[in-house]
């Protein structure tokens, strides 16, 4: 399969800071993959989205969205187009009132004609499932809901990769789900390339690869099963692990007899049951 | 604090509600011109008449509009007062030392009055009847062919649509770190001014620092969906101008004619000022 990311030794420095925050980044993504990007604050996996869409270009190396160079400020727009993102905080990515006229605002901007316009809103916010919500004002809507509306936002002006940066750090258990089974269902059925930045490890169990990222650099890379195996990397790179499996290995640490490699809070219960 | 409405709109369904909102906009511009235009009592009369009648069309309460005044009531009785002790024509009806009030005198500042009152029901109208969403994409709307002269409609459409969005939002913040900083002793009702001023620097930088980190990310969502002005933008909601909004604003025509008539023939039997 065709590489629809390429990032070759890509490297970013912010203006102000004497250190890099991403150092030589080699990372290719395959299209229609599910790609997780882990790592805990200030590991550069947040600058690495935003390379990816061109928000910011890289300091030294290159990275090419769909066979286009971000360097060259012609392709911005339609790098722009093809591979949408989804930020952190829902309120903070929302600019009109009403959901539909939201869901609008990136074909508009790309002067997608009225007709199409119409039909690409309805197609988005069916495909998160929030039709019914088309003409609501967004701030009364749940973190979740107005993240899938953002999502609908990106789906609408049809790209080929939607990116998610830490999409979900501000949302409850159930927002979490909500917004993760959207992308899990677009990337099956649209055949949408993700790329998924989280530090929930949780998040990651059903991604084809997961990467993570540790100081500005890939630290490890491979399916979920390789990643979780290597439960030592993990902890030497001060992952955000589960809280159920943080709460089992302080138990285990302490002494009692628990299993502490469990992720799922129902293993956690389990394990508490036999305690009792 | 969710539920926080803007403005005064009132959401019900009438023709004047479904009116396109560049009608709404230049009828009640126009509406305005003519209460002041209106030379006699009777004008203002037929003015009073319209506005009743559309406020009729439009089912909005009638208490509801009258609330409007109560903002500004000082203002009215202000100039009322003015005008009834500094226009000194005619004759006397009372005099004290300095103070005179004269007939044209109380004439005069009744007449005012009730035409500032006319004035201030009759915009009302149009915040009544349309959404301030609505209002922001008329007046772009409107102000789009003055583009050519450098005037950022786009833009200043745009800055206001997104401030009405953040309103809500910077409002529960404020009430968010209003409580945060209670909690912490900060006490915004009591003591004296100047203490209480202190106390709200303690919830304004925070809403401020905070409203700064909003902008930034927004405008880097806005980027990322490729936002790049208002040039090549198209848009969803297109207004259109119906067989309606030509009823509206032949209704105004004749409206405009009336008062034009008593301007001309009844201003010369009872003129005011």
């Amino acid at each position: 399969m065709q590489n629809i990311i390429e990032i070759k030794q890509a490297s970013y420095k912010y203006e102000d800071e004497s250190q890099e925050v991403l150092h030589q980044i080699d990372l290719n993504v395959k299209k229609g993959e599910f790609l997780c990007v882990l790592g805990h604050n200030g590991c550069g996996k947040s600058t690495l989205a935003k390379l990816i869409n061109g928000l910011l270009i890289p300091t030294s190396g290159s990275v090419t969205v769909c066979s286009m160079d971000t360097r060259n400020e012609e392709l911005l727009i339609p790098i722009r187009s093809r591979a949408g993102m989804v930020f952190q905080n829902p309120d903070n990515q929302m600019v009109a009132t009403i959901v539909e006229e939201d869901v609008a605002f990136g074909p508009e901007n790309l002067g997608v004609e009225q007709a199409e316009l119409r039909q690409r809103v309805d197609n988005a916010l069916d495909a998160v499932d929030m039709r019914q919500f088309a003409l609501s004002a967004p701030n009364r809507l749940s973190g979740g809901q107005k993240q899938r509306i953002a999502i609908a936002g990106i789906i609408a002006m049809e790209p080929e990769i939607i990116i998610m940066d830490e999409a979900t750090s501000m949302l409850d258990p159930k927002g979490r789900r909500e917004v993760l089974e959207t992308v899990h269902r677009l990337n099956k059925e649209k055949g949408i390339t993700v790329v998924y930045i989280t530090h929930f490890m949780e998040e990651t169990v059903l991604a084809d690869r997961i990467i993570v990222m540790s100081g500005g650099k890939i630290e490890a890379e491979g399916t979920p099963k390789e990643i979780f195996a290597n439960t030592e990397k993990i902890n030497q790179l001060a992952l955000e692990v589960p809280p159920s499996t943080k709460i089992a290995q302080k138990l285990a640490e302490n002494g009692f007899n628990v299993d502490a490699n469990i992720l799922q809070p129902e293993e956690l219960l389990e394990e508490l049951c036999q305690l009792v | 604090m969710k539920d926080i409405t803007l403005g005064q709109y009132y959401p019900v369904k009438s023709p004047v509600h479904s009116l396109d909102p560049r009608t709404k906009i230049i009828l009640t511009v126009l509406l305005i011109v003519f209460v002041f235009i209106s030379k006699t009592f009777a004008g203002l009369g037929i003015c009073a008449l319209f506005i009743l009648l559309v406020d009729f069309i439009a089912r909005i309460p009638l208490k509801n509009l009258l609330k409007s005044l109560k903002a500004i009531g000082f203002i009215i009785f202000f100039t009322f007062l003015l005008n009834l002790f500094f226009f000194t024509q005619g004759n006397a009806v009372f005099e004290y030392g300095i103070i005179k009030i004269t007939d044209s005198g109380i004439t005069r500042a009744v007449f005012m009055a009730i035409r500032l009152i006319l004035l201030i029901v009759g915009a009302g109208l149009l915040t009544f009847t349309t959404s301030p969403i609505e209002l922001t994409d008329g007046l772009e709307r409107l102000f789009t062919p003055l583009k050519v002269i450098g005037f950022p409609a786009h833009e200043i459409a745009m800055m206001m649509s997104i401030a009405l969005r953040f309103i809500p939002i910077l409002s529960e913040e404020t009430d968010k770190i209003m409580k945060a900083q209670s909690a912490r002793g900060a006490v915004f009702d009591q003591g004296k001014l100047t203490k209480r001023v202190k106390a709200i620097v303690a919830l304004l930088i925070p809403l401020l620092v905070s409203a700064f980190h909003r902008a930034l990310e927004l405008a880097n969502a806005m980027e990322a969906r490729c936002y790049h002005g208002g040039e090549g933008r198209t848009r969803l909601k297109v207004l259109k101008m119906t067989k309606k909004d030509a009823l509206a604003f032949a209704i105004m025509g004749i409206f405009c004619l009336i008062i034009v008539v008593d301007n001309l023939i009844l201003s010369k039997i009872f003129l005011v000022g």
